[in-house]
Order: C-alpha cells, then structure tokens, then sequence
C-alpha cells in the first residue's frame, strides 16, 4: 500500500533546496503546507525506514528525507580518490 | 546504415574503499577495463541506458521510457562525481523516438535532464573518445507497473534496427546498460545482495541465453533482485539491442558494505 501522494509531494519537492531549507527549520509549518494528517507527520519526524516503510513511502523518497537530514551522505567528498583512482591516476 | 560495434552492462556507483579495499579494487579494474574497451572501438554515439533516482523524474508526471535530447549534459554531481559536461546528440535521440514510435514505442522527450549517477558516472569511464556524444536514456523504475521484460528487450531491439536501417553510413554505436546488480534500496533486506542471482543472470547474458533472459517477469526480479536490482532492465533492453551471441564476464563482487551486487559484462553483438 503506497502513501498518499500529498507525503510524496512533500518528499520529492526538498529536492529543491529552499523548501528543503523551510522543511528542516519548520517541519509543522511544512506538514501544515501540505496537509499531511498525524500519522504521516509522525513516520516523517521519526525518518527510519521502518516508520516510512510501514507508511508505504517509495524508497527513493525515503532517500530524499535521510539526504535532506544527513546531506554528507549524498554528496561522499571522500569518493573524490576513486574517481581519481577510476582515470587512471 | 550505422553499426552496433559494443555492448556492455556495468553497474553504475562505486562507494568508499575502506573496510572492502579488494573487492573495491576489483571493481575499479573491471570499470576500467570497459571504458578502455569503449574507447578501443572508438564510438560516435555511446547510448546510455540507465535509471534516474528521482533527481530528475519524479510521481509528478510518470513516463516509463524517457530520451534526453539535448545537445549538452552537466552532470548534478550527486556522489560527488566531477561535474564534467559532455555532448548529447539531439539528431540521434530524436530520430530513435520518431523510430520507435513507428514500432509501437512512445518514449517521452527531455530538453531539461541533469545526469544522476546512473548516467554520469558510465559517462565518466567511458569518456575520452575525441567527438564521441552521449544519448542518455532512462527506463523508469521508479514507476508502478515498472515496464515489462519483453518491452525493454523488445525496445533493445528497436534500437539496434534503427541503427542498422536509419543511421548514417559507418556511424559506430556503443551501448551501455548500467545499474544493478541486486540490491534492496530503503527496505527491509538493505544491505542484501543475491549473488546466487546476480551470477545466474550475468551467466544468461555471457551464453546469450535469450530465453531464460526473456522469461523473466518483473515481480520475479524484484522478488530476487531487489528494487535496485530492477535497473538490470537497463541491462536487458541492452541484451536486446546485441542480440544473443554471448558474451564474456568483466568483473563481479559482491559488496553488502555498498548495499549491493557490482557486475559488469562485454557482449558480443550477434
């Protein structure tokens, strides 16, 4: 059973980094925005992959959320050496 | 008419060495050692058939089969891969979609598509061709129904027709279809990887087992693939495009550190 759409909404739209911003400064104010009920507010502030997966929220949007919350995850500066390592150097 | 002179699958991340330093090693080499084939068979237009994670193509609007036509790609830069631009090739990709069409395959246009991973980091082994250009092309995972085996080999298909029938006199192909292999992405068996599987559908492809490639359903890749491993789509609509004359294993390990099977094959095209 997959979540509403208004949670995925919410999900995917942080990928534009100033309502990933306004989310990270006031989740309710966000919630609120997108009308999400108790339950949903609940499986995004608790943001395990238990509570989203039992809530039925794609994978992919789950990543959305542990990025937004944990941005070094999604950026892996320390990959920079294989790159390098991948041309050759 | 153009000639398909490649065909590879590869997966399409790497991830920190420490702590898996071999196997990582070994994976490097096997990418490297796919790019240098690439670039030995000096391609015109590499084809990219690869997934995007949602960085581009989201539940807003959902098409199952997506060409990006532009005539310049930036990478995001997500995983912290260079932000290294390349040449698209719109004439090549639109005249694909105009093909396809024609065959019973309705597959969407992007003017505005900012390569992931998925795309950017094959992008990134293979490059170095002087005037190479790169079409990239998404088949839709993240979708539910997720499209069908047989039309992504059967769009394989269309695409090697089109090259052999539509494309301009000597215009040297390479296709990479990348992703995978097993792995389970935000579920509960993160962290798994079937290598049983992995291994049993690289060594379909390598003894061109049409067949037993053809047979497969979707639910059933899910079921002992993963939801990551659905990217081996991307490897099937490539198989499709080759053919089925076989080919040989360049690389596998299996990293449950990175979350998943790391696999990489050379097909022959038959």
């Amino acid at each position: 059973m997959a979540a509403e759409y208004r949670v995925h909404k919410l999900l995917q739209e942080l990928s534009d980094p100033a309502l990933a911003e306004q989310f990270l400064k006031d989740p309710d104010a966000h919630f609120d925005r997108y009308g999400l009920e108790a339950v949903e507010r609940q499986a995004l502030r608790e943001g395990t992959p238990q509570a989203m997966g039992a809530l039925g929220v794609h994978p992919l949007l789950q990543m959305m959320l542990l990025f937004v919350r944990s941005p070094e995850m999604g950026t892996q500066g320390a990959l920079s050496g294989v790159y390098a390592q991948l041309r050759g150097h | 008419m153009g000639v398909l002179v490649g065909a590879f699958g590869t997966s399409h991340i790497v991830n920190d060495r420490g702590g898996v330093e071999d196997r990582a090693d070994r994976v490097i080499r096997g990418m490297k050692d796919i790019g240098a084939r690439i670039r030995a068979l000096t391609p015109d237009v590499l084809f990219v058939i690869s997934s995007d994670h949602m960085t581009n193509f989201n539940l807003r609007l959902q098409p199952p089969f997506i060409a990006a036509v532009a005539d310049r790609f930036t990478p995001m830069g997500d995983m912290g891969i260079p932000l290294e631009p390349f040449d698209g090739c719109r004439e090549f990709a639109e005249g694909f979609t105009r093909f396809a069409a024609g065959a019973g395959y309705d597959i969407a246009k992007a003017e505005e598509y900012a390569p992931d991973h998925g795309v950017s980091l094959p992008v990134y082994i293979a490059s170095g061709t002087e005037g190479m250009a790169v079409v990239p092309f998404l088949i839709n995972i993240s979708m539910d129904p997720v499209p069908a085996v047989k039309r992504c080999w059967g769009l394989g298909e269309t695409l090697r027709r089109y090259i052999e029938t539509a494309r301009p006199a000597d215009e040297r192909v390479v296709i990479m279809g990348t992703g995978g292999l097993s792995h389970w992405l935000c579920m509960p068996q993160m962290g798994c990887v079937n290598e049983e599987f992995d291994r049993w559908f690289m060594d379909r492809l390598c003894e061109g087992d049409a067949s037993a490639i053809k047979g497969l359903t979707c639910d059933e890749i899910l079921d002992r693939s993963g939801n990551g491993g659905m990217e081996i789509l991307n490897w099937i609509m490539m198989a499709g495009a080759a053919g089925i004359a076989g080919g040989e294993h360049v690389y596998y390990e299996s990293i449950p550190e990175w979350f998943t099977g790391m696999g990489g094959v050379a097909l022959r095209v038959g």
